[in-house]
């Protein structure tokens, strides 16, 4: 023994014991940063990582997270984490604790340095600002279009049944015209008469008996020309009836195409969602931070894993082959933990307080959602209490009820031009996503509302504007629905009825002018199509005396018989 | 270099027990072979300075199989890999991965796995073949070499001088 033992050695080996505790917190540093980059593929650093030996736990200070897109940017910061740990499991790159206190998050805030771990070109896509294309379909129409352009002989519908009714009388008129000729054939009725006249000059016995039969043949010939003459009475009956209730609607069809056209502009019901205009708008932009912040929120935990066959064997370094665990670690799982920071770098003012249960980068390992409650603060707002659960273990689930009391709302610009100068806004509501699909119900109430609006577009409405200041609470009951590329937002609200009711009342003269202009416009148009239409019906209904005298040649020659 | 070889006929000459020796040329292949990345090298670090092993020897041997090492790696990660994907003894890493001990040894990584099958394989054979070679060279060859022309032109030159210093 004696002679194997190094007894100086356990000196060294104690010195190395040492080093090693001194050097553990560079070395958990080093592993954390490690393995928080290869998790989520993006640079993420630690200030300082301190161990407190004697209570088993370890403080994070200064922890970034990379934006992957924005390498400039971290995604998330974080001030400070404390949480009681198992060394080993640390030194494996899992962080896993009861009890944890993660204070001072933020998010979206700038870096001094890149954190891209492959830089990327992509750059993100701007968004759009569609305000200076904004306008009210109700409101806009308000300024008419000009009457000359609106209207167009090729399009007006009193030209097309103008020309239709001229074909229907053309074709009658022609149609009647072979029918007659037909029925009035010279040589037929020469033939007529000439047959009555051999049928007379019968004499004798056996003749008389043979003209019983010619008459019989000849009353049958004169027979088929009066039920045919007949036919064609009641045909031109049903033509000339046809013909009036054509000419009729024709000359009411230049009012009619007015109202048309003005249904089409959209003036009818174009204003009847104003609200949905509003702050539809203003939701959707919600609507996509909401999403961005769920993508914040969310870890891929495809990322984690990864099959020895799919890396490549680098000299050196071999490759590390997953076995099936038992029971896998996820690489953090704080199961309570005190929250605190704030959102600002989500555009939302506010800071936060609160707990979080099971924060976890794999939900499908803790086997649990993980779940926020957070009280909101701002010097703006009088309470304001959030409720998150996120659970993306089979699919990517996001449920949320807030109740929102007293916020302070001032200057806030709106969409198109209105501007909500001050209010006191009280908002419950709950949402929930599924994958991509969502759905919710928010209820809004506004008190002591300042709404005015801009531009020259209600200058000419004065009554509007008086309107709308006058207003003190705006409810709104607003329904989500769709997804987030796609969202339905149906908002009913009582300012569209008041913006109705007013708009109504201001456009009402001006329609009915609008109206009488375009009439008159359709009117000369078609002046000489509509005078026409007298003609070319006199010239069919004349045909009538033709028709109704064949019927009496054929009755002459009968009686005769 | 004058000087790691003067050392190193030092030792094979001097009284040190060839098990110590043979220890340290042990010692020095495994750390040698070892990745730098696995628990296993700090035990075989502590290991060396708790146990009378040839230092000297040692540091020498572990660069030679620092070498060795970089050029059979695609042997020991294909060695390391085939026993860690082997159907039969899947319940051995399993149970060992449910440990976070084991699993700071990065057992499950091809080329740990073919470095420690390779130390297991070389260890016993190296030890007694070492001990064998330095015994069998005070004994017979020791003698022979004093014996010999260019023992004694080599008794004049510099890197005797290097040696003599060592022994003083």
């Amino acid at each position: 023994m004696k002679e194997i033992i190094r007894w100086p050695g356990i000196l060294v080996a104690l010195i190395l014991v040492c080093l090693a505790y001194f050097f553990m917190a560079p070395l958990l540093k080093l592993v954390i940063e490690q393995a928080g980059s290869r998790t989520l593929s993006t640079k993420v650093t630690l200030e300082a990582l301190e161990i407190a030996w004697s209570e088993q736990s370890l403080t994070l200070k200064g922890l970034e997270v990379a934006d992957k897109d924005f390498p400039m940017k971290n995604k998330v910061e974080i001030d400070h984490i404390s949480f009681q740990i198992d060394a080993l499991d640390a030194l494996t790159g899992h962080l896993l604790s009861d009890q944890a206190h993660i204070l001072g998050v933020q998010f979206n805030t700038p870096r001094s340095e890149s954190g891209a771990l492959n830089e990327a070109n992509d750059s993100p896509e701007k968004v759009k600002n569609t305000d200076g294309n904004f306008s009210i379909p109700g409101l806009s129409s308000l300024d008419l279009p000009d009457v000359d352009t609106l209207i167009s002989k090729k399009n007006s519908i009193t030209y097309q049944r103008y020309q239709a009714l001229k074909q229907y009388i053309d074709k009658a008129k022609g149609t009647y015209k072979t029918r007659i000729n037909a029925l009035k054939d010279q040589q037929k009725i020469d033939d007529y008469k000439a047959r009555y006249k051999d049928i007379k000059k019968a004499k004798g016995f056996m003749e008389i008996l043979a003209s019983a039969s010619k008459i019989k043949g000849l009353k049958n010939d004169i027979d088929k020309d009066i039920s045919e003459a007949k036919q064609l009475n009641r045909d031109f009956k049903q033509t000339k009836k046809e013909v009036i209730r054509r000419a009729t609607e024709l000359k009411k069809s230049p009012q009619q195409e007015a109202d048309m056209l003005l249904n089409k502009l959209g003036i009818e019901n174009g204003t009847q969602k104003i609200s949905q205009y509003l702050f539809g708008p203003e939701l959707q932009a919600h609507i996509k931070k909401l999403k961005s912040w769920i993508n914040t929120i969310s870890v891929d935990d495809k990322n984690t894993d990864s099959s020895a066959e799919e890396q490549p064997v680098e000299r050196g370094k071999g490759v590390f082959v997953q076995f099936t665990q038992a029971n896998p670690l996820p690489l953090v799982w704080f199961k309570n933990t005190k929250l605190s920071g704030n959102f600002t770098g989500l555009d939302m003012p506010f800071t936060f307080k609160g707990e979080a249960h099971h924060l976890t980068d794999q939900q499908t390992l803790t086997k649990q959602a993980t779940t926020l409650d957070l009280n909101l603060q701002n010097d703006l707002v009088k309470e304001a209490d959030v409720n998150i659960v996120v659970d993306v273990r089979t699919e990517q689930r996001l449920l949320m009820k807030f109740d929102i009391k007293e916020y302070r709302l001032d200057q806030q610009s709106l969409s198109g031009n209105f501007t909500l100068n001050n209010a006191l806004l009280d908002t419950q509501g709950n949402f929930s996503s599924i994958d991509e699909h969502l759905s919710g119900d928010i209820n809004v109430e506004l008190n002591s509302v300042s709404l005015e609006t801009t531009g020259d577009i209600f200058k000419k409405y004065p009554a509007i504007e008086k309107a709308l200041a006058d207003e003190d609470q705006v409810t709104a009951q607003i329904k989500l629905n769709g997804t987030f590329e796609a969202p339905q937002i149906d908002i009913s609200s009582n300012l569209d009825a008041i913006f109705n009711k007013v708009l109504k009342k201001a456009v009402d003269e001006k329609l009915a002018q609008y109206k009488n202009q375009v009439t008159e416009k359709i009117e000369t148009m078609l002046q000489k199509e509509l005078n026409s239409s007298g003609a070319l019906q006199s010239e069919l209904l004349n045909m009538g005396g033709e028709i109704s005298s064949t019927e009496d040649i054929f009755k002459d020659l009968i009686g005769k018989l | 270099m004058l000087d790691i070889l003067a050392k190193l006929l030092k030792f094979l000459n001097s009284n040190q027990n060839p098990s110590q020796l043979a220890l340290a040329v042990c010692f020095g292949l495994a750390i040698g072979l070892m990745p730098g990345f696995s628990l296993f090298l700090l035990m075989l670090l502590m290991m060396v300075c708790l146990i009378k092993a040839n230092i000297s020897i040692l540091l020498v041997v572990w660069g030679l199989f620092e070498a060795v090492a970089y050029i059979a790696d695609p042997v020991m990660h294909q060695i390391g890999y085939s026993l860690l994907t082997t159907e039969s003894l899947q319940p051995i890493w399993i149970s060992l991965s449910q440990s976070s001990f084991w699993t700071l040894t990065a057992f499950n990584n091809s080329l740990v796995m073919g470095s420690i099958v390779a130390i297991i394989v070389l260890w016993l054979p190296v030890y007694f073949l070492v001990r064998m070679l330095v015994i069998q060279y005070r004994e017979q060859i020791q003698d022979v070499f004093k014996q010999l022309k260019v023992t004694q032109l080599l008794k004049g030159s510099k890197f005797f001088h290097v040696y003599q210093r060592l022994g003083n």
